[in-house]
């Protein structure tokens, strides 16, 4: 019993090697049947020595096995054996066993399975041989000296190979079947552990995504109150130093948060680098506002020497960099008592369009002591534990500082004098993108956020005009609001396809732009912005404005291309900052307490108007002309040679004329264009984008590849595809990738799906015979002699690169043409019913329909398209050759139809499966971003015209907070109209996201509800915004069974608004609120106008029979107010009055 | 592989299978039967080679046929001289003569008969000889039967070869005829077009001459009305060479810039009130001078421009020439895009076929007879060049032209010569043009240029930024249109003033102030006038009326014009008169000769086809008396028959210019400048 548990225990130890493991089944397995067989051996009486060997066996077997698994020595156990088997056993029972008459065969037999199962590499191989070699000789002395073997009688030899034959049969049997137990073990194993690792890096990310937005909403409203109790008129000087405290406890937290996550990100490997071109100067500027305060509460003085030789405008990732000298400087400020800290700025060494800058960091505080040195980039080291207990800070500043720039490829280094002081030098690697000298940086000081009374607009523009594009009222509402002040004028729409009809016939000077919007969302119509034909704002400055926080969206909307990038909620500073920046200068007019000397230092715009990614390819890839001028994908066009000339393909010549050309014998020639060529080409696609995507014809077919390869060596951004592939089905990965690179994907994104779809595209031509064989040199005359006479048509398949005649009809053109549909279609083919391509040169209509017909009958296409070949393809593949292309079905659809099948009305795209929600996904609410951080601190800052306390109108509802609504809407006024807009709206939200929920279209689903989600922040309902944004997380998991369990709560806590807001309104449900209020606005303007012209007149009457009109109707609260002071100046006959405080009404 | 060989070789591909399946049948025989061994390999060697003539077709169809024919000939004969086969044979002699009968040939069909009966004879005697056959009735009947029924089949499938042949020839004499009527079609209508001529150039001839002295609206529509006629004669004539390949290529040095002038100047005669954009977008770098056909090029461009006028509505016209540059010279591009109601697929398939209408409906309510693109498609091909159409229905249509042309002078045809800093504002108000691409296609224009000619160009597109770019100062050149103008007039001549050149693009007609220093430049707005204004060529006020080159100065030049039609003379005397030339008129040859020996004469206009004296014979003449009198004596053609290529043939008979009737002004004025310095050598000398 005892040993029978042992032997499951070793037997089951997934510790053990699968071999060992086998290994130990298979020696018991054959010792039990080999003592089986001595048994038998004995009853029978056989002879003696056959009985002894056994003997040896059974004993030797098992103790070699114990002793290797004992000892660890399974390999030299496992080695013995089988040499003893080889040697010792087989030929004893081969011997003894009576040759081929008695059972040693079957033993034989297992002696190959034991060396297969258990031995491995040279061992196995040698051992093979050595058996061999033994049988061999074996059989050779059975034949030729029978008479040393020993003879069985009759009935012995018979019982004896049966049993041989029933005990190595058990011993196979057990065998396989124990192969089998451990295969489907170790593979559920495998599929475990995958799934753990998955769930693992899923839960980290989700942790990430969740801790940052968890820690930081309550450090949100702390400081939010805090400020408004900073505001407070009345308030205490202690208070105001109570509150100054905490609210620089709150800034120091949310630092400390951002430096964990940070850190944390970069051990986990998620941090990116994402260049952008910056500004040197502007970026200077934004760190020093962001040291002065601290500097300057310190006492200390700021110093910053920048070379005026450094480049104005570079490429790399400058929140990183930003993020690298606040740390360093934040450490220096924080280990200085006295004295100053400088920032210096050298340009070290420039190498064409490299330059190498060296940051300083110079303070001259405590200092390092040398033997602290070594250890200050480790993280949750502090130097001088004691001495600097009361120093805060988690101490990973520096780590994260020597990690940023380690991912940067720079180099951080520190001298430091014990007591002096120390200097910290970052030295990167930037690109040049403007190399014009920065000359001196202005930096004026920024003025000291006091507080000062109302707010107000930094600066007028009253000629500048902007466009907001925004699916959601309410926030079109407030930023219209926030931007009242500075007279630009603002035209509003509520999707992207009103944005396009708009950019045709007005002039923006700037655009902004949401994000997530339904049917087309703003990245989507940036790019047709951009491309739009006569469109009068294909340049004009483009500024995301999103909810969607985070380093990675960040990254996403650079590399669409946007201007600048806004986190809503926003605030009227920061709008007119980024305004300020993006608007000519010569439209602003005044400048009110911002320095705009500071903002002026960014001239050298226009740099980030390249495209992150361009799509280009040659003239081979047979795309309908509009949809590569649609979409604007480049094409650089082949080489026809003929009669003497040279023609670019696509550009100049026809399919249908080259044809004929032909037919009447004139020779062509095609040739993809030199490197020359495509090193122009390339040359000029960089100019319009930073990087570029060549995606060429298999490099099988066409010199394509290779050409374009070595002309992409002389470029660093210019990566060739080659798509292994050909005519349309190249021109279908171009498109894919077109659409990727439009939504924003990354070129190693772009070229792994790419990838992909090369594997799933199918490629096959039908071609006349012997044109066919006449271009390809290789062939003689004679074959093409043949496929003339016998008019034979090859079908040509392009897979993996390599081009196969797939087979040959022979016979007339249409049964050939209907075969190849067949053969391309095969029945067991499994394609993606989206879309098919049909190349065809110079087929009838009538063959067409015919082909047509026939696809259909095969498989439901739902968009054949029929596409004339390019002159290029028409010559390679000579007259009378067509072409099917289509995509195998995968695990999503690529569903490129809609870019090919343009409908009057725009068809909804289908987000890109997976790959692009991947990225939104992650990063969501990832609020951790420096721009986030910018935000929230200017939020504080700001001086609004908040009043302090709740105002009448504003009934308590339970869930709406007041002081995030405000916070987040700007002002008083503002938060009024945004919550007018939400009771108007309500109804239709909640019709439209039940209609979404009903249809189960989960994309605008979540893009609806992340809508709702935002609105409801904007009010203040958190609980609901929380709400809404785990739904919008289910939309984005896919998690449709969470969705189904919460939709109908959201919905109805939504609902939930509707009859308490309407009580603050005062409106009945049925009534039509916005007209109303339009229509009592309107009068009480009368009235006041009225009024003015009786007190001028100094006629009480009629100011009383103006008021006695009014008496019927609904009168807001504000005006009742100043309704019951005018009454009261009127019994007093005190005109005047009345006068000044209609001005003052008015104003 | 036309479709005749194409049937042939399906046809041989069948016959050869059968004749191979039957030669297979017939080794198996031999072989089981005991035949002679050196048989099979034999017929195998003939099979082959059959299939390898059949392969590499050589030799001719009959050739083919004849070897085929004999070799299943001996096969049938081999298997037919054995005993045992008597029976078989008319059946392999009905299989081949019914396979043969594939070929069509009687004489075929007749061999086989022949073999046939030479087999039964032999199989007859061997029988007799043998002893064991019987002559029995069965037998004999049954040889009787087999003798009968072949010559029946082979009376049948004579038949079949014959009715076939009727078919076929008949076909063949229908489609002969229906070429001879097509043939006799385009004679008739080249004759006719040609007798059209002689009275339209009268018609247009002399309203042009009372147009001079007066203006009458009536008048103006008869010319008009002639003008109309006389290009679609042109059409027509163009049309039906083409159809009949006549074209001929005339490769002669132009200049583009005088090319495009032309046309221009034409469309601004034609098409002033349509409300269309024309936008001209040369491309400064195309080279001075080309060598080409420039006048099948100069009617590529106006077919293709009326093409489109004739099918937008709103909108306008975009007419692009640039070039891109070879070893061989360059590929003259042009393009002509429109945003008219566009073209199917169909229409443009069919159009390259040259069948001539597109739709019928569309074409009568547009005008015109539909053989512009035909004509284009012609002319490209025969230059080699390419045609390719890009339309998207209700959005417009861009028409490509690419033609390869030789370089003469390769300097760039406009070039800005200042060496001071240009900085030009193209001022446009976007919202004037009621389609977008309108705005892309003048974008489009203005940055081509500046780039060319490296101009810093900046867009204003209003007034105010316009002051703004005023204001930074720098800016040497603005050019607007008339309605940017007009909303402003007083601020651009006050800015004209002070060293600015203000250029407006303006319809005819348009002036400005007196004291204004603004330039007009005539629309359509193209890189001739402002290159011209670039260059400080500010002294023009009214850019000349663009009919090309300079009016050439004919004051007292003596001509005799020789012609038999009174008619014509009339009209040609009224033109020439007009220059303020002394005219002569002679009605013959004969007259001619007689007049210039009694006067001199600096030029002699002489039309071609003239009853006893032909043009030619008396152009020779009168070479030859000139040649006499030592002196130099210039003789045009002036001629009706503008067949393509008759330019040349005059001009290597001896004639020294060409001019075709109706007497096109412009190309008259052409000429003239062209003669000019040669007559003037000539009046040296006398």
């Amino acid at each position: 019993m005892k040993l029978d548990k042992r032997i499951r225990a070793l037997i089951s130890d997934s510790s053990r090697s699968l071999k060992e493991r086998v290994f130990i089944v298979l020696t018991i397995t054959a010792t039990v049947i080999a003592m089986f067989a001595l048994v038998g051996d004995i009853v029978y009486t056989d002879n003696i020595v056959e009985i002894m060997v056994l003997v040896c066996a059974v004993v030797f077997t098992p103790i070699t096995t114990i002793c290797g698994v004992k000892f660890n020595k399974v390999d030299l156990a496992i080695r013995i054996i089988s040499l003893a088997l080889t040697f010792v056993i087989m030929p004893v029972t081969f011997i003894f066993g009576g040759g081929i008459e008695g059972g040693g065969i079957p033993w034989l037999v297992f002696s190959y399975l034991y060396i297969g199962l258990v031995l491995s590499g040279f061992w196995r191989a040698g051992m093979l041989i050595l058996l061999t070699i033994t049988i061999i000789v074996l059989f050779c002395v059975g034949y030729y000296h029978p008479e040393l073997l020993y003879h069985h009688s009759g009935a012995t030899m018979y019982i004896d190979s049966a049993l041989a034959v029933i005990e190595v049969g058990y011993v196979g049997f057990i065998m396989t079947w124990f192969q089998n137990l451990l295969f489907i073990e170790e593979n559920k194993r495998a599929r475990e552990e995958t799934k753990k690792v998955e769930e693992l890096n899923k839960s980290q990310n989700r942790f990430f995504s969740s801790m940052s937005h968890e820690l930081r909403t309550p450090i949100n409203s702390i400081l939010g109150l805090n400020e408004i109790i900073l505001r407070q008129p009345d308030a205490s000087e202690e208070i105001i130093r109570d509150a100054g405290n905490i609210q620089g406890a709150g800034r120091m937290l949310l630092a400390l948060i951002n430096d964990i996550l940070d850190f944390s990100k970069i051990e986990a490997g998620k941090m990116d680098i994402v260049p952008v071109n910056y500004n040197i100067a502007s970026l200077v500027s934004e760190i020093v506002n962001m040291m002065w305060m601290r500097v300057e509460q310190k006492g200390i003085e700021l110093l910053i020497e920048i070379d005026p030789s450094v480049p104005v405008e570079l490429f790399g990732d400058e929140v990183r960099i930003k993020q690298i000298l606040v740390n360093l400087l934040n450490n220096a400020v924080k280990y200085t008592n006295h004295g100053s800290v400088t920032l210096h700025v050298e340009k070290e060494d420039m190498i064409d369009d490299q330059v190498v800058l060296m940051f300083s960091v110079i303070d001259t505080g405590m200092g390092i002591k040398q033997d602290a040195i070594p250890y200050l980039f480790d993280a949750f080291q502090r130097v001088d534990e004691e001495k600097n207990a009361r120093i805060e800070g988690t101490g990973l500043g520096l780590s994260i500082v020597k990690q940023l720039v380690d991912l940067m490829g720079g180099r951080v280094t520190v001298n430091s004098v014990y007591g002096q002081g120390s200097t910290f030098t970052v030295t990167l690697r930037q690109k040049v993108t403007n190399s014009d000298a920065v000359g001196n940086i202005n930096i004026t000081e920024l003025s000291k956020n006091e507080r000062t009374g109302v707010y107000e607009a930094g600066f007028t523009a009253p000629e500048a005009r902007i466009l907001i594009v925004d699916d959601d009222e309410m926030n079109l509402e407030v930023e219209r609001k926030l931007l009242n002040g500075t007279e630009i004028s603002i035209d509003t729409v509520k999707s992207g396809e009103e944005a396009l009809v708009k950019t045709l016939t007005e002039h923006y000077d700037v655009i902004l732009m949401d994000h997530l919007m339904p049917e087309m969302d703003g990245i989507e119509c940036l790019q047709r912005i951009r491309k739009q034909v006569g469109g009068l704002n294909n340049r004009q400055p483009v500024i995301v404005l999103t909810a969607n926080a985070g380093s990675e969206n960040r990254e996403l909307y650079v590399r669409s291309g946007f201007d600048d990038y806004l986190v809503k909620p926003v605030s009227a500073k920061q709008l007119e900052d980024k305004l300020l920046l993006h608007l000519s200068q010569t439209k602003i007019v005044t400048a009110k307490g911002t320095d705009i000397t500071k903002l002026s230092v960014n001239t050298a715009r226009g740099y980030n108007r390249k495209l992150p990614v361009l799509v280009v390819t040659g003239s081979l890839c047979d795309l309908p002309r509009s949809v590569l001028k649609q979409y604007q994908i480049d094409v650089i066009p082949f080489i026809i040679r003929g009669s003497g000339h040279i023609y670019y393909d696509g550009v100049e010549t026809e399919t249908d004329e080259l044809l004929r050309y032909m037919k009447d014998g004139v020779v062509f020639d095609s040739e993809p264009p030199s490197v020359e060529e495509y090193e122009k080409f390339f040359g000029d696609e960089l100019k319009k984008a930073h990087n570029v995507i060549y995606v060429a014809v298999s490099s099988a077919v066409s010199r394509d590849y290779e050409r374009a390869f070595e002309a992409a060596k002389s470029y660093e951004n210019v990566k060739v595809f080659d798509s292994k592939t050909n005519s349309s089905a190249l021109g279908m990965l171009v498109l894919l990738a077109q659409r990727m690179s439009a939504r924003g994907s990354t070129v190693d994104r772009i070229i792994e799906e790419l990838e992909n779809a090369s594997e799933r595209v199918h490629c096959g031509v039908v071609a006349d015979g012997s044109y066919f064989v006449h271009r390809i040199d290789s062939f003689g005359k004679g074959v093409e002699d043949i496929m003339r006479t016998l008019s034979i048509w090859p079908y040509i398949r392009y897979k993996n690169g390599r081009y196969a005649i797939g087979r040959l009809s022979m016979g007339e053109r249409e049964k050939c043409y209907m075969k190849f549909v067949d053969y391309a279609l095969p029945r067991i083919a499994d394609p993606d019913l989206d879309i098919i391509f049909v190349v065809y040169s110079d087929q009838s209509v009538l063959d067409l329909a015919k082909i047509e017909a026939r696809i259909k009958k095969k498989f439901k296409f739902k968009n054949i398209i029929f596409q004339k070949a390019s002159a290029a393809l028409a010559l390679n593949c000579g007259s009378g050759a067509f072409g099917l292309m289509y995509f195998d079905k995968g695990e999503y659809s690529y569903n490129l139809s809609p870019m090919l099948v343009r409908e009057d009305e725009y068809e909804e795209m289908q987000e890109e499966p997976a790959k692009v929600t991947d990225e939104h996904e992650q990063s969501n609410n990832k609020l951790v971003d420096v721009v986030k951080e910018d935000s929230i601190k200017n939020d504080i800052l700001e001086n609004d015209s908040t009043t302090q306390n709740k105002p009448e109108w504003f009934k308590d509802i339970e869930g709406l907070d007041y002081y995030s609504a405000i916070l987040n809407c700007g002002s008083e006024d503002s938060l009024r109209t945004v919550l007018e807009i939400f009771r108007e709206s309500l109804e239709e939200r909640v019709c439209e996201i039940d209609s979404y929920y009903n249809d189960g279209d989960w994309e605008n689903y979540t893009i609806k509800v992340h809508a709702m989600k935002s609105s409801a922040r904007l009010i203040g309902a958190i609980d609901l915004a929380n709400e809404a944004l785990s739904l919008e997380n289910a939309g984005k998991e896919q998690d449709i069974n969470y969705i189904k369990e919460h939709h109908v709560v959201f919905v109805n806590d939504y609902r939930r608004f509707k009859k308490p807001l309407d009580e603050m309104f005062g409106v009945d449900d049925n009534f039509d609120a916005s007209v109303e209020d339009e229509f009592i606005s309107e009068i009480i303007d009368s009235v006041y106008v009225a009024i003015r012209e009786g007190a001028q007149s100094q006629d009480a009457s009629v100011i009383d029979a103006v008021f006695s009109e009014v008496e019927e109707y609904e009168i807001p609260e504000i005006d009742k107010a100043r309704f019951d002071i005018l009454k009261d100046c009127l019994k007093r006959q005190a005109f005047d009055e009345i006068i000044t405080v209609l001005d003052n009404i008015a104003r | 592989m036309d479709d005749n060989t194409s049937k042939n070789a399906r046809v041989h591909n069948f016959v050869l299978s059968i004749i191979t399946v039957a030669c297979i049948g017939a080794i198996v025989e031999s072989l089981s039967q005991g035949w002679e061994f050196w048989a099979p390999p034999l017929i195998v060697i003939g099979l082959i080679a059959a299939w390898t003539v059949h392969m590499s077709q050589r030799g001719s169809v009959v050739f083919r046929e004849n070897y085929y024919i004999i070799f299943s000939m001996l096969v049938s004969f081999f298997h037919g001289v054995h005993a045992t086969s008597f029976f078989d044979v008319v059946v392999i002699s009905t299989l081949l003569m019914v396979t043969i009968t594939l070929f069509k040939r009687k004489e075929l069909l007749t061999l086989i008969l022949v073999e046939f009966s030479l087999i039964i004879i032999m199989q007859i005697y061997l029988a007799l000889k043998s002893p064991d056959f019987v002559f029995d009735s069965l037998n004999i009947s049954r040889i009787i039967l087999h003798i009968v029924s072949m010559f029946c089949i082979y009376r049948v499938l004579c038949e079949v070869v014959k009715s076939i042949h009727r078919d076929s020839d008949e076909l063949k004499r229908r489609n002969k005829e229906k070429e001879y009527d097509k043939l006799e079609m385009e004679d008739f209508l080249v004759n006719i077009s040609h007798e059209l001529r002689t009275p339209v150039n009268v018609i247009n001839g002399l309203s042009t001459i009372i147009l001079n002295k007066e203006s009458r609206k009536d008048v103006e529509s008869i010319r008009d009305a002639g003008l109309r006629l006389s290009s679609q004669i042109e059409d027509i004539q163009d049309y039906s060479e083409i159809q009949r390949g006549d074209v001929l290529l005339e490769e002669d040095r132009y200049m583009i810039l005088s090319l495009l002038n032309d046309i221009i100047a034409e469309y601004n005669i034609k098409e002033n009130n349509n409300g269309l954009e024309l936008i001209v977008d040369l491309d400064p770098n195309v080279p001075t001078m080309l060598k080409g056909d420039c006048n099948k090029i100069r009617k590529i461009i106006r077919h293709l421009l009326s093409n489109a006028i004739k099918f937008t509505k709103r909108g306008g016209v975009y007419l692009k020439v640039s070039c891109i540059r070879h070893d061989y010279g360059l590929n003259l591009t042009i393009e002509v895009t429109d945003t008219g109601i566009g073209m199917s697929r169909k229409d443009i398939d069919k159009i390259s076929e040259g069948i001539y209408q597109i739709d019928r409906r569309r074409n009568r309510s547009t005008g015109g007879i539909g053989l512009g693109l035909p004509i284009v498609y012609g002319f490209v091909r025969k230059m080699n060049g390419f045609v390719s159409i890009d339309s998207e229905k209700g959005r417009g249509t861009t028409v490509h032209v690419s033609i390869a042309q030789e370089i003469i002078e390769p300097a760039a045809c406009l070039s800005v010569n200042s060496k001071n800093f240009i900085n030009a504002v193209f001022h446009v108000i976007p919202g004037k043009y009621n389609l977008p691409e309108i705005r892309e296609f003048y974008k489009n224009m203005a940055t081509n240029i500046s780039s060319a000619c490296r101009v810093n160009l900046y867009f204003a597109p209003s007034i105010t930024e316009l002051k703004k770019l005023l204001e930074r100062g720098n800016i040497t050149h603005i050019f607007m249109g008339e309605e940017e103008y007009l909303s402003a007039h007083d601020f651009f001549d006050k800015v004209s003033q002070d060293n600015i050149a203000v250029a407006v693009s303006a319809h005819d007609g348009f002036t400005v102030g007196s004291d204004s220093r603004v330039i007009v430049m005539p629309k359509p707005i193209y890189a001739y006038p402002v290159v011209k204004i670039l260059n400080g060529d500010t002294s023009i006020k009214q850019m000349p009326n663009a009919k090309g080159d300079s009016k050439p100065v004919l004051d007292g030049i003596k001509v005799l014009v020789v012609d038999d039609e009174p008619m014509n003379l009339v009209v040609a005397s009224g033109i020439f008169k007009e220059y303020n030339m002394i005219v002569d008129t002679a009605t013959s040859g004969k007259e001619s000769l007689e007049k210039f020996s009694n006067n001199n004469y600096d030029i002699i206009f002489m039309d071609h086809m003239m009853p006893e004296m032909d043009g030619v014979e008396a152009m020779k003449r009168l070479k030859d008396m000139a040649l006499q009198r030592m002196e130099n004596i210039c003789i045009i053609a002036l001629t009706a028959n503008a067949i393509s290529g008759a330019r040349q043939m005059f001009m290597r008979e001896g004639f020294d210019g060409f001019i075709s009737k109706p007497i096109d002004i412009a190309d008259f004025e052409r000429t003239m400048n062209r003669v000019l310095p040669s007559i003037a050598k000539g009046g040296d000398r006398v």
